[in-house]
């Protein structure tokens, strides 16, 4: 489904990603853990096309990605949230949901200052049930920078829903929740999210990972150090080192 | 007696100047939403707003002197002027640049400006050329005021214009782009959008606002020089500040604030003071609301401002 080959990125004179390669099976739900810094979201940048690797490959289903643009990428059946979120603070809910569907079905310019009323319409449906999906169907005329944070994650997730693609990143998808916000995130994780897709989640939160996750790959200072399932990566001694001084909360 | 009828004098003067004010600035404000939009798209100023009208009036006043074109013809060949260099300024100016170089591309829009500039003069040598007049002319006395036929023409224009664009922002899957892009363009990537497609096609719809704004003021005055680019870029800039970069509602307001200003300005001091007032009340703006009239959420923007500069 998606390979990574030996994927370098540099900012300057650090290193952030020396030679990371990781083969993600289809249907396949893989945590991806490390401390600050160490190159998770860089990792998924390189991959969703924001910035470009300096050597290395990116595949996926079978065909090379590395160096497309993120709307290309994300055209292919990737999509990804961010850990600092990326909405458009300015419009509704509902249309936040709606910018989800652009670009799908490669609309030409005509349609795109006319519309094409049937697709416009399946839109219009799948942008409601996205947000019924996150529960925030009552909030879709609110603007979006008036929702709270929690919410604000659920909106980036029901964007991706609306986009139904084949992979998903999500980056720090409970970040900044509390425990119970984190478990509810976790609930919508495992029952909209993951079911059908390949999905990588970068996350803090052992409990989330612990719940979602059947895999769990640890980078540390931009080199991956272990590839194992939840239960046992932990108690590895590359991982304890890695996160030394730190407590693992593992739920 | 002498007296009230002075003071009711005074007051009809006051009110006529707000009506040509009015009429004036609604021109005003189409320059401004050219401006804002753009910002809007790509946080960045295009100086070279103005400078691809003036050339877009100049291939039509060229037409009008040597083909003797109809005046549709004129506005016709102004607008496609003015998108012609656009798409130039465009493809030169932000495409081919790197989209955080922000300082970069501003630079070279005003390089590309003096391009233009020296286009125009290779075309008509001279300073001043004569610009034809509307369709209609003469105006209209409602009471003691007067409406000139062009004003009106203008300010109907600009009405249609702004519900049009209004529409085409909220209602179609392009405006809906637009201003995603806008918002966050790093978001809208990620929803399949190319803001380099949506950029190219933002460029295309200024272009074309700005051709028809352009029309009308030179219509108005029948005359036109090289240095409209720059008092059209002047103009439209001081009306998007006053209104707060990025907004609609704000670019119109400001450009009717800004025409008021300016007419009871050249009625009671004079013509000298007409344009130096348009740069007091600017100045005033930026230190007392630096965001603008509709100054909504002038944090979040300066701060985005910031981070890409």
């Amino acid at each position: 489904m998606l390979s990574l080959e030996a994927i370098c990125k540099r900012f300057g004179d650090v290193e952030v990603l020396s030679g990371i390669s990781i083969e993600i099976e289809k249907g396949d739900t893989v945590g991806l853990v490390g401390p600050n810094g160490s190159g998770k979201t860089a990792l998924i940048n390189v991959v969703t096309g924001m910035h470009g690797a300096d050597a290395g490959r990116v595949v996926y289903g079978g065909r090379d990605i590395t160096g497309l643009g993120s709307h290309q990428i994300s055209r292919s059946g990737i999509a990804r949230t961010f850990q600092n979120l990326r909405l458009f603070p300015r419009m509704t809910v509902l249309e936040n949901v709606d910018a989800a569907h652009n670009g799908l079905p490669g609309y030409n310019l005509y349609q795109l200052i006319f519309g094409d009323r049937e697709v416009d319409k399946n839109h219009r449906q799948k942008s409601e049930w996205a947000l019924e999906q996150v529960g925030l169907a009552n909030e879709r005329d609110r603007l979006a920078k008036t929702l709270p944070l929690p919410q604000l994650r659920r909106l980036e997730i029901a964007r991706i829903l609306a986009r139904d693609p084949k992979l998903v990143f999500l980056d720090e998808p409970a970040g900044g929740m509390t425990q119970a916000e984190t478990e509810a995130m976790a609930m919508l994780i495992a029952d909209r999210v993951t079911p059908g897709r390949t999905s990588i989640v970068v996350e803090h939160k052992m409990s989330l990972i612990a719940r979602v996750c059947r895999r769990v790959c640890v980078l540390n200072a931009g080199i991956l150090i272990a590839d194992e399932k939840p239960d046992v990566v932990f108690n590895l001694p590359q991982v304890i080192e890695a996160y030394l001084g730190r407590r693992i909360v593992n739920a | 007696m002498a007296i009230e009828r002075e003071l009711f004098a005074k007051m009809v003067d006051f009110v006529q100047n707000c009506i040509d004010g009015i009429m004036i600035g609604a021109a005003y404000g189409l320059l401004a939403i050219g401006f804002t939009i753009i910002f809007g798209v790509m946080r960045r100023l295009n100086l070279s707003f103005g400078p691809s009208i003036m050339l877009g009036a100049f291939f039509g006043t060229w037409a009008f002197l040597t083909l003797n074109a109809a005046p549709w013809m004129v506005l016709a060949i102004t607008i496609a002027g003015t998108v012609i260099t656009g798409i130039y300024v465009e493809r030169l100016c932000f495409w081919a640049i790197r989209r955080d170089a922000t300082i970069a591309s501003m630079v070279s829009s005003f390089a590309i400006w003096m391009q233009l500039d020296e286009v125009a003069i290779l075309m008509l040598p001279g300073r001043t050329y004569p610009f034809p007049e509307m369709f209609v002319s003469g105006g209209l006395n409602f009471g003691p005021f007067f409406v000139r036929a062009e004003h009106l023409v203008t300010l109907l224009v600009t009405i249609l214009m702004v519900v049009g664009i209004r529409l085409l922002l909220y209602r179609t899957t392009f405006g809906l782009a637009l201003r995603a892009v806008s918002e966050s363009s790093d978001a809208a990537k990620y929803m399949g959008i190319n803001p380099s497609r949506i950029t190219f096609l933002a460029f295309i719809l200024v272009s074309l606002i700005g051709g028809v704004a352009g029309y009308l003021l030179l219509a108005t005055d029948q005359q036109v020089t090289p240095y409209f680019g720059l008092w059209v870029t002047f103009k439209g800039l001081i009306a998007m500040m006053l209104g707060g970069m990025g907004s609609i509602p704000g670019a119109i307001i400001g450009g009717l604030v800004l025409g008021i200003i300016e007419t009871q300005t050249q009625w009671y001091l004079g013509n000298a003071f007409k344009d130096m007032s348009a740069y007091v009340v600017l100045f005033l703006a930026l230190v007392l609301r630096p965001g603008g009239l509709l100054g909504q959420g002038i944090a979040e923007r300066q701060d985005l401002a910031f981070r890409r500069v």
